[in-house]
């Protein structure tokens, strides 16, 4: 059976996932192609955003670059398995004083004394593939941070939606959350695509992402980010994305505050 | 039960507008699409009385979207047409009329002004997104009224009554 027919029956057993969850992200380290695609499909039903990589040293630069919440790792895969990647995480958190991440070891083979291993490397808990939704769901509400547990956001401005205004809006709370989930995936989508486009100095995408990361908030009524984002697409049109770098990015940080804020409703 | 058609390429923008489009009960979404190619393949299969679009989605072959408008009129007359855009302005107001729009929206007042905006051009009037009006009439460039007393055919545009 296809992985997206497995999530799609599996999931209708279950209640929407935790609010919170939008604002998590997973690390899924895993060299097989299958399981990743499955993996990146339950974390999406779920409502959590993940970034993909394919063995430990990738994971190692992902770890470097963004912060993760959770980590799901493969034992066993080539250049650098869980074991020793688990190990260089542990280090790096002794070093460099940073919390330290719950991983989740996933195994295609549960033999004795394959717990110990990950034990003594420093891994949570250890699992065995594939992983249904169910199981999944409970592992992650066991391991990933619980609301009370996660930074309050840092910026709150008067003029953001809440969640009566949205309600008055949109009618139920049930659409509500259904556009919320749907603001969160697009945006985490347009961020990185956009992200890549500043760095390639790609002038087109640039506006098209912006243009639909400023569209989603402007009808949601965020007018603050709809006013500086209009100005940055009109200057980038006038003048270049060379010389708009540095506001691009800073549009970028009020966008994520926004997000964590958005995220809280 | 009138049916209309939504573009926009954005899947949050989707979801809001039908739930404020249906909520009177008097209009039902029939399809929705997410860029120019998916909305003109609608548009060929799918029979509707109002359109409600996006300016310029990605994959429009004209950067400002007067391309697509300037099509869909030439290939729909009689359709109506509602426009949202996050650029709304006297310039964009007036171009859009040329190229065959009834009513334009800005996006940040969607959520709230679509339903009067899709009333407005079923009644075969005009309507401009409240932001703009206050632009208008300081230019001296839109009457209080609509069709009936405002010579659209002459003047090109005009905006329906303000409080609709």
């Amino acid at each position: 059976m296809l992985p997206s027919v497995v999530v799609s029956q599996e999931l209708t057993r279950f209640s929407s996932p935790p609010g919170h969850w939008r604002l998590c992200s997973v690390l899924v380290v895993e060299d097989h192609s299958t399981y990743r695609t499955m993996m990146d499909l339950q974390l999406q039903k779920l409502g959590l955003a993940c970034q993909l990589v394919e063995d430990g040293q990738a994971a190692l630069m992902a770890l470097a670059c963004g912060r993760f919440d959770l980590i799901i790792s493969d034992c066993r895969m080539p250049r650098m398995d869980g074991y020793v990647l688990t190990r260089a995480i542990r280090r790096r958190e002794r070093v460099l004083g940073l919390a330290r991440v719950p991983i989740i070891a996933l195994t295609g083979h549960l033999e004795p004394g394959t717990w110990q291993r990950c034990r003594e490397a420093g891994m949570d808990t250890c699992l065995s593939k594939p992983l249904p939704l169910g199981r999944l769901r409970d592992e992650l509400e066991r391991w990933l941070p619980a609301r009370q547990a996660l930074p309050p956001p840092e910026r709150r401005l008067a003029t953001w939606p809440t969640r009566a205004t949205l309600m008055d809006a949109f009618g139920s709370a049930q659409m509500v959350n259904h556009m919320l989930d749907s603001l969160f995936a697009e945006t985490r989508k347009d961020s990185a695509a956009l992200t890549r486009a500043r760095m390639t100095l790609d002038v087109g995408l640039t506006i098209d992402h912006l243009h639909r990361l400023v569209g989603s908030f402007a009808f949601l009524g965020v007018t603050d980010l709809e006013a500086s984002g209009k100005g940055l697409i009109d200057d980038i049109r006038a003048r270049g994305l060379v010389s708009n770098i540095s506001r691009l990015e800073a549009f970028q940080e009020d966008l994520t505050a926004c997000l964590a804020y958005m995220g809280t409703l | 039960m009138l049916r209309v058609i939504l573009a926009d390429d954005h899947p949050l923008i989707r979801i809001g507008q039908k739930v404020v489009i249906e909520a009177s009960g008097k209009y039902k979404v029939v399809g929705e699409a997410d860029g120019p190619d998916q909305l003109l393949e609608l548009l060929d299969t799918t029979a509707c009385d109002v359109l409600v679009t996006d300016f310029a989605m990605p994959g429009d072959q004209q950067v400002d979207g007067y391309g697509l408008l300037s099509l869909l009129h030439r290939q729909y007359p009689a359709l109506p047409v509602v426009l949202v855009t996050m650029f709304a302005s006297v310039a964009t107001l007036r171009a859009s009329f040329v190229h065959g729009v009834q009513a334009i929206v800005a996006k940040n007042a969607s959520a709230r002004e679509l339903p009067q905006a899709i009333n407005a051009v079923i009644a075969g009037q005009r309507f401009v997104s409240e932001c703009l009006r206050a632009n208008c009439w300081r230019r001296g460039q839109v009457t209080s009224h609509g069709q009936r007393n405002c010579p659209a055919r002459n003047a090109k545009w005009c905006a329906c009554s303000p409080a609709a």
